[in-house]
């Protein structure tokens, strides 16, 4: 959680943030399944 | 940890998904599906602000039977500046607990945090996107910039009887102006000039492909008119659409002083005769637009001391600070302007510059080309001068001997000498000599070739003055033959009034003696038939 507000912070790109935010709500929640859907006018994901 | 994986693009949307790999975590993926614009499940989304329990709602949506179907739980949406950006999607959890309020509320508060710091990354990489953008663009107009430089001519058509300048200047932006000479059988001399429409490397490569076919097609035709048919016809399946080159292309009988040219769709020439001003005209269209085209053709005798100036638009739509045009009636006056230093190309450029202001940015490129017949005498077949900075002329084979950087040759007419000075000096450009032994030179050439066409040749236009300009690593020399016969060149005198009045001296041995002062040698030479008086100048010193 600590190193994902750190990157908040700092201002990374799109493809760390998303990374760090579910990684964060994945450890946390522990959900049985997990997916992200950004629109793609918004930002650019490279995987 | 949790990796992006990979993207996937789907009617509008991309999507990202996410892989356990450093846990023994069970969490699976699911695809991610996208929520549509005017999709009730964004509308519900945007208006709630938070997570959002699928379960709990009862309406028509695509989006929402999709997720249902993966069983997805949980949505938690992305909202920047009353936007959907993204969202969430949550299978139920692990434990089979269900969401709490606590959870959805961390959930909430994580997801406004992302929305802003991905709103920052985004306009990060939009900026870095622009600066690669912007070198990019750069990059790409010194490409064109190089291709334009190395293909326009670096050396001046030297005619007798002829003297031909140009100049060409690039905009920022690099338009697609060139300019060309063609030395041509017979002793004519074709003359080129075109814009490209469109700026950068597309219009240098356009540029690059018509000047060659030109090239070619001058050579197979006699007619200006049949040339640019030729390349008109070649050129339109090769040329990009929406682009087009508009080109006027002459031909110099440099003998009988007949210009004929063809014109498509490229400014008209201004002669300034000994009448006063003349448009030619000829119509035609420019290349590249249609096949099959025909061009007309015009000619016009120039006379001794008459002035053809051929421009590209960047002269005429170029504007004043004020915001008015340069203009055709303009450009036509300012060529009717004859001067005490008659220098059609510098007072052109000018007067340009004077309009346009000193700060003024360019707007597009200058291309200027003058072509003055300075004498009726029988014109040569050409030989070409280096053009300022030029690549010098090669006297065959790699001898360690001097190298020949230019050899022309003027008509014995007065004020000829600055003709000899101006393309002395073009010839050494590149050598570099200090400023002040420079212009000791230049004014050493003009004494010596003044002395030929007045004591040597004794103003008989049918008689030239011959110049030769060389160099070695440690001298520069320009050889001036003049046709004076068995006449003996006399010696530098000291000037002395008294014996001028006594007629013991000639006014040409004080010019031999100014000579003397100007250059580190003076060397004089008769074969009977010709005087060469050679100035040698030492380059130890040089910039």
């Amino acid at each position: 959680m600590d190193g994902f507000s750190g990157s908040l912070r700092q201002g990374l790109d799109p493809n760390t943030l998303v990374g760090g935010w579910v990684g964060v709500v994945s450890e946390t929640m522990q959900p049985s399944s997990v997916s992200v859907w950004i629109r793609n006018d918004f930002g650019t994901l490279e995987g | 940890m949790v990796q992006l994986m990979r993207r996937r693009r789907a009617e509008g949307t991309e999507s990202a998904q996410v892989e356990e790999t450093a846990s023994e975590s069970k969490t699976r993926l699911i695809d991610a599906i996208p929520i549509p614009m005017g999709d009730p499940l964004e509308a519900l989304l945007l208006s709630n602000g938070g997570p959002v329990v699928l379960r709990d709602l009862e309406f028509e949506s695509a989006a929402l039977d999709g997720l249902r179907q993966s069983g997805v739980e949980l949505v938690v949406p992305l909202i920047g500046q009353g936007e959907l950006l993204g969202a969430l999607y949550l299978g139920p959890r692990l434990s089979d607990q269900p969401y709490s309020t606590d959870d959805r509320r961390l959930l909430g508060s994580l997801a406004s945090q992302v929305a802003p710091a991905m709103k920052v990354a985004q306009l990060v990489r939009e900026q870095q996107a622009e600066a690669k953008e912007r070198e990019r663009i750069q990059q790409e107009l010194q490409v064109a910039a190089l291709i334009q430089q190395t293909l326009l001519p670096k050396e001046l058509p030297a005619i007798t009887g002829w003297q031909v300048d140009a100049f060409y200047r690039p905009a920022r932006a690099v338009g697609g102006d060139f300019y060309d000479f063609i030395d041509l059988e017979d002793g004519r001399l074709g003359v080129v000039i075109g814009d490209v429409t469109d700026k950068g490397v597309p219009a240098a490569l356009v540029m690059a492909t018509c000047r060659s076919m030109l090239r070619a097609a001058a050579q197979r035709h006699s007619a200006p008119s049949a040339v640019l048919a030729e390349v008109n016809d070649s050129l339109v399946p090769e040329i990009p659409p929406a682009m087009f080159v508009t080109c006027l292309y002459a031909i110099i009988d440099t003998g009988a002083g007949e210009i004929v040219f063809a014109n498509a769709g490229h400014n008209l020439p201004y002669v300034r005769s000994n009448g006063g001003v003349i448009e030619l005209r000829a119509t035609g269209m420019p290349l590249g637009l249609m096949p099959g085209m025909s061009y007309e053709e015009t000619s016009y005798g120039m006379g001794a001391g008459e002035v053809m100036v051929l421009t590209s638009d960047g002269i005429t739509e170029a504007h004043s600070p004020e915001g008015e045009m340069y203009g055709f009636a303009r450009l036509m006056g300012r060529v009717g302007k004859k001067t005490s230093e008659d220098d059609m190309l510098n007072e052109v450029v000018n007067d340009l510059e004077k309009f346009t202001g000193p700060d003024a940015e360019q707007e597009d490129d200058i291309t200027l080309v003058v072509v003055k017949r300075t004498s009726s005498a029988q014109g040569a077949a050409s030989t070409f001068l280096p053009l300022e900075g030029g690549v010098p002329l090669q006297d065959g084979g790699e001898s360690e001997g001097p190298q020949v950087l230019a050899r022309f040759s003027v008509p014995s007419e007065e004020g000829n000498e600055r003709i000899a000075i101006a393309k002395v000096t073009a010839a050494i450009g590149s050598l570099a000599l200090q400023p002040d032994r420079l212009e000791r030179l230049k004014t050493a050439v003009g004494e010596t070739v003044m002395n030929a066409i007045e004591h040597g040749n004794e103003f008989r236009s049918e008689l030239d003055v011959e110049v030769e300009v060389c160099a070695n690593d440690d001298t520069v020399s320009v050889l001036v033959t003049d046709q004076g016969g068995d006449k003996l060149i006399p010696e530098a005198a000291v000037p002395d009034i008294e014996a001028k009045l006594a007629g013991e001296q000639t006014p040409r041995g004080w010019g031999l003696f100014l000579i003397e002062q100007m250059v580190d040698e003076v060397k004089s030479t008769s074969n009977g038939g010709a005087h060469t008086v050679e100035l040698v100048m030492n380059r130890e010193g040089a910039l």
